[in-house]
């Protein structure tokens, strides 16, 4: 890991004042992100994965300098960025840029689909006056879009041409980071694909990072190198995809793989992985904050706050007290396999090729 | 009063699907919505029918006429605006005739039905006992001490802690998955023979939906109840069904039990939905694969093709897709509406 990394993050926290007294002096505190470290590398995605309230688009919308970390510093190839004036930021606001995940309400309607792209060209003096058409329409055509399509507006589009004008005006900054924050989790099946792909096609062509924060597993199995598992301001768990998501270490992925719907016909028997709610983020747990829902919490659960380090085998790092005594996780339940027919026909139809 | 079968066997000691008669059978729904540019077809020519304990689930992407199918079910379409046709028959009698008033006694009562966000279908100002009892009152009678046990029972049955105290809470009280416990709670309350879920866990989180998946099969296990699930989810159809119905442009393309579909699909459609799902697959030397994608997108309701529907992105189109294909049976217990079934022939 000794090149530089295009984005880390050490010891970002920040909490939110949820409750006031009369003389408006905070009362009640949340902490969204409870020092958290996470860096990514060029051309690499690191997805973020957890449930609604974990904090993972606090901590991308810390990384990305739009909130100020309470604590905690983000450097960019090696440059402290945080704590750093307006003006310089906007510098570093441009090289990191963010995808939504409601093309609805992520583009103004009243702008049309040229105005749109073309603003951030403007806004950050890139691209000559004169030039500003002709570099939409190549930004257009580098998301599937038609140039002449340019001259309408969002309301005009469907919904995956519209997180198609989201990336392009992403793009057009000509960042080297884009945090995407649940870029298809309002799109179809059918659509979420295409997207899936033109940012694979992107990250291929103009060498990007990806920090892709999702709740779905299978999109992320998809897209991601590594992956951090966050639960209650806190990264529980950080590796390889291929080790978080095949042999999750901490009882909280475990229970987020086990929980993931599979696309294979049968009814689940037995009781769902875990039980219990998300406690309150107001107040979280003492020690480990999973211990309320976790079937091998002990006492020293209750206590102390596990680190998050590998375990002697080495691989992925998870913050459990019981990283390398816990029983081999079960394999995740693998999707049906296609049959030899049904492969051959699934290949007919996507090759599009017409027997 | 129609008298009801307060347990029934599991389904496993169910008679044969053929054999059984249908809880609900709807043949030939279409529905109009009167816009100023003349009526628009949402849905066309909808045939389906659930068995006692058994789940139906109506699978497909937004605007293919899933949610107004079973809101047409529930004869909670505004009648000014939409014409509703074809047949409904509920236990042998016809809904579609039915007034205002006696459909008003069946809903909440023999059909129930959940919605995805339990926060918008929860009166804010109630406390969620009350909304329970509520319902028990209208259908069940009796007192409204009564009602209220009833309503704390059914909390306790479908896994809320504490639930004499949660009763006296308003929604906002709770969590997402707390509520959509309570709808269901409200909705099983009078034991409802048929209950229809509009994604009732898209709004939830992986664990609880896990959680919420699992009360609903226990349910109905315990009471026989019949369920028509909307998901766009093939996932959570995958782990919940026995049928499907995969539903395409305001139509039902192809209808089968739930491993045929996975296992071989019957229509273009349904070939496509299944290779686009991002799935644990293996990774061939480390370079990220493409997914497989379905072109174009889903056509708009005034400009539907006079053929098949799904022509436009079917790579698999002849010159006969130009004529609107029938839904027909391709097998026992499926149908498909594809002129090329079946498929397994152009893959030889």
């Amino acid at each position: 890991m000794s090149a530089p990394q295009v984005i880390r993050a050490e010891g970002l926290s920040k909490s939110f004042v949820v409750g006031r007294d009369l003389l408006g002096r905070p009362t009640r505190r949340v902490r969204a992100v409870d020092d958290v470290s996470l860096s990514v590398g060029a051309r690499e995605t690191l997805a973020l994965v957890g449930e609604s309230g974990c904090g993972k688009s606090t901590l991308g919308r810390m990384v990305m300098c739009l909130i100020p970390p309470d604590h905690g510093t983000v450097e960019m190839h090696g440059q402290p960025v945080s704590h750093r004036s307006e003006r310089d930021l906007r510098q570093v606001r441009r090289k990191a840029q963010l995808v939504f995940q409601d093309p609805y309400s992520a583009l103004n309607p009243r702008m049309t689909a040229g105005q749109l792209i073309g603003e951030p060209l403007m806004l950050h003096d890139l691209v000559p006056r004169a030039d500003r058409a002709a570099r939409v329409a190549e930004l257009m055509e580098a998301v599937g879009l038609a140039a002449p399509q340019a001259d309408r507006y969002p309301h005009e589009f469907s919904g995956g041409q519209r997180q198609r004008i989201v990336i392009a005006r992403a793009l057009a900054a000509e960042p080297e980071i884009i945090v995407c924050d649940e870029p298809v989790s309002a799109l179809d099946v059918s659509v979420q694909s295409q997207i899936l792909n033109l940012l694979v096609d992107l990250q291929e062509r103009l060498g990007l990072s990806y920090l892709f924060i999702s709740h779905d597993l299978g999109v992320v199995q998809q897209m991601a190198d590594r992956v951090a598992v966050m639960y209650l301001g806190r990264i529980v768990e950080i590796g390889t995809a291929a080790e978080v998501l095949d042999a999750p270490r901490h009882p909280y992925t475990r229970a987020l793989v086990a929980s993931a719907p599979v696309a294979r016909p049968g009814k689940r028997r037995g009781s769902p992985p875990v039980e219990g709610d998300l406690p309150s983020p107001v107040a979280p747990p003492p020690g480990c904050h999973f211990h309320t829902r976790c079937p091998f919490a002990e006492d020293i659960c209750r206590r102390e706050v596990p680190a998050l380090i590998s375990g002697e085998a080495g691989g992925a790092a998870a913050a459990c007290h019981f990283r390398d005594s816990l029983p081999p996780a079960e394999p995740p339940r693998p999707a049906a396999t296609p049959s030899p027919a049904l492969a051959r026909l699934m290949t007919a139809f996507h090759a599009g090729s017409v027997p | 009063m129609m008298p009801r079968a307060a347990v029934l066997p599991p389904p496993d000691f169910l008679p044969e699907p053929d054999m059984a008669e249908p809880l609900i059978e709807v043949q030939n729904l279409a529905v109009d919505f009167l816009s100023a540019e003349g009526p628009l077809r949402a849905v066309d020519d909808v045939s389906l029918s659930v068995e006692r304990g058994r789940t139906l689930g109506i699978v497909g992407e937004s605007g293919s006429g899933k949610s107004v199918t079973s809101l047409a079910l529930m004869g909670l379409l505004p009648r000014r605006s939409a014409r509703v046709s074809g047949s409904v028959r509920l236990d042998g009698r016809e809904l579609l005739d039915l007034p205002e008033t006696a459909l008003r006694d069946l809903r909440g009562d023999v059909i129930s039905m959940i919605f995805q966000e339990p926060m918008t279908s929860l009166n804010p100002a109630y406390r969620v006992g009350d909304q329970i009892a509520e319902a028990v009152e209208r259908h069940r009678g009796g007192n409204a001490a009564a009602a209220w046990t009833r309503a704390v029972e059914m909390l306790r049955r479908v896994g809320v802690p504490s639930p004499e105290l949660r009763a006296r809470d308003y929604p906002h009280r709770l969590s997402g998955g707390m509520r959509q416990r309570v709808m269901i709670a409200m909705a099983l309350a009078c034991d409802p023979d048929l209950l229809i879920a509009d994604e009732p866990t898209t709004a939830l989180d992986v664990t609880i939906q896990a959680q919420i998946l699992h009360l609903m099969g226990e349910l109905q296990r315990e009471a026989g109840t019949g369920i028509i699930l909307v998901s766009h989810d093939l996932s959570v159809i995958a782990e919940t069904c026995d049928e499907v119905a995969v539903m395409y442009a305001g139509q039902v393309v192809e209808r089968a039990p739930v491993a045929a579909i996975f296992e071989a699909p019957e229509h273009p459609y349904t070939l496509g939905l299944l290779g686009a799902l991002p799935a644990r697959r293996a990774r061939a030397g480390g370079a990220r694969q493409r997914l497989p994608v379905i072109p174009g997108t889903v056509p708009q309701l005034h400009e539907m093709p006079r053929g098949c529907r799904f022509q436009g992105r079917c790579p698999f189109r002849i010159a006969r897709c130009a004529e609107p294909p029938p839904m027909e049976p391709v097998g026992p217990g499926r149908e498909s509406r594809c002129w090329r079934t079946p498929l397994e022939a152009l893959a030889a």
